[in-house]
């Protein structure tokens, strides 16, 4: 279902030169899209003319889409923490990249970031680096829900 | 998945919004430019990230508005070769799986990237995999709505610029519409071809809603899977986790409480 956007391909036609420079944590977009949302709201006027339906879109979409991950409370501090202690790992950046937007909390998880993974990684070093990101990351709206039923149901013990 | 990129672009400013500040109304025409629109062989543009360096204004004889060369840096949707990202199933056709990010819709996985043995089921309409475990076959169903984590393997970009007016072979056909592509397509996948490899076994890990398939004759073997992938423990307390790769392999996972 929903309607499909057909978005039109747009080019800069007056010299435009475009490189990839830096690439963007989810957790910094977050951040960005969010401080973009609080400053329009200050600004009051305008957000509905049609020039800016687009922008309005988008942030809206992009930000709903973030807010679903664990990125949404990751500060430039534990960011800065997590490399540091990522630096013994040797980790390439896309991996360490990945680690932070995913914030992986099983094995199976690491082993689909790192590639090569059995080679680069033994068990232990696995389990070293989940407990890394498990304890400087914070975690995800999904998980926070379920640390919280498994608060309330630990008393109860399931049969396995 | 984000991008950071480096652009340069020359932006009107019409005279009536001289009052304002040149730095805001450059942001806004920017934005108004470029955001929620593809650009070719670049990605989907979210929105400005800053100004680095503004030239000299121009006003031009006949135009009362400002022309003001501009670089720029605006965080683009641009996901790498290989990278793990999580969408959820927008719905099934023949062609593959559609997948959405909410803010990016045209993601498909092409049926052989799909877990084998997959099936399309023409009356649901609806991708199936025929999973095996030793109590018998159970089909797991790629239903819409729900989560999917999957590689992006290849993309491409179409350059859907209007082209001028079309030769005469064309206009004999003009009742059609013009066929709508999107300017730019995912195409990912769902296995992880470095395992095959490794050790003869592929992971798939797909995340299920947290209440597991809700389709008849899943059955446990259903369950086990999305317990596994969820977490959300749901009363089922599966200890094995199965690798498939169309023969049947198992791999102990010591507590699915903490996925």
């Amino acid at each position: 279902g929903g309607r499909k956007r057909w978005r039109r391909s747009v080019r800069l036609r007056v010299c435009w030169r475009a490189e990839a420079t830096t690439r963007g944590r989810h957790g910094s977009v977050f951040q960005l899209l969010t401080d973009l949302k609080e400053q329009r709201k200050e600004s009051g006027k305008n957000k509905h003319n049609s020039g800016q339906q687009n922008l309005n879109t988008i942030t809206y979409e992009t930000l709903k889409y973030i807010s679903k991950t664990p990125c949404r409370h990751q500060s430039p501090e534990i960011v800065r923490e997590f490399l540091t202690a990522m630096k013994s790992h040797k980790l390439t950046k896309a991996e360490k990249l990945q680690l932070l937007n995913h914030r992986p909390m099983t094995a199976v998880e690491i082993q689909l970031i790192v590639e090569e993974s059995e080679e680069r990684l033994t068990e232990e070093q696995i389990e070293a680096l989940l407990h890394t990101v498990t304890s400087i990351l914070p975690a995800g709206p999904e998980a926070e829900q379920k640390k919280n039923t498994d608060d309330v149901t630990m008393d109860e013990e399931d049969p396995a | 998945m984000f991008v950071l990129v480096e652009m340069v672009d020359t932006v009107r400013i019409p005279p009536w919004q001289f009052e304002r500040k040149l730095n805001d109304s450059i942001a806004e025409e920017l934005n108004k430019k470029l955001a929620n629109k593809v650009v070719y062989n670049v990605g989907l543009c979210i929105c400005l990230f800053d100004i680095t360096k503004l030239e000299d204004a121009y006003v031009f004889p006949g135009d009362g508005a400002s022309h003001t060369k501009v670089h720029f840096r605006y965080v683009v949707f641009h996901p790498f070769l290989d990278e793990i990202l999580i969408g959820k199933i927008k719905g099934c056709s023949p062609e593959g799986v559609h997948v959405s990010l909410g803010f990016f819709d045209d993601i498909l996985i092409p049926p052989e990237s799909l877990q084998q043995p997959a099936k399309f089921d023409e009356a649901e309409q609806v991708w199936v995999w025929e999973y095996e475990t030793e109590e018998g076959a159970h089909d797991l169903y790629m239903d819409t709505g729900e989560e999917i984590r999957f590689r992006v393997v290849d993309e491409s970009f179409v350059d859907t610029s209007p082209t001028g007016p079309s030769s005469a072979e064309a206009t004999s056909s003009s009742e059609e519409l013009p066929k709508k592509e999107a300017p730019y397509t995912l195409v990912v996948s769902i296995m992880s071809p470095n395992w095959m490899d490794t050790q003869g076994k592929a992971i798939h890990c797909f995340h299920g809603s947290t209440t597991g398939p809700t389709r008849p004759n899943t059955g446990r073997g259903a369950r086990h899977m999305a317990a596994l992938l969820t977490g959300a423990g749901d009363g089922v307390h599966a200890r094995p986790v199965v690798l498939h790769d169309g023969t049947r392999a198992t791999f102990h996972c010591e507590d699915t409480r903490h996925l």
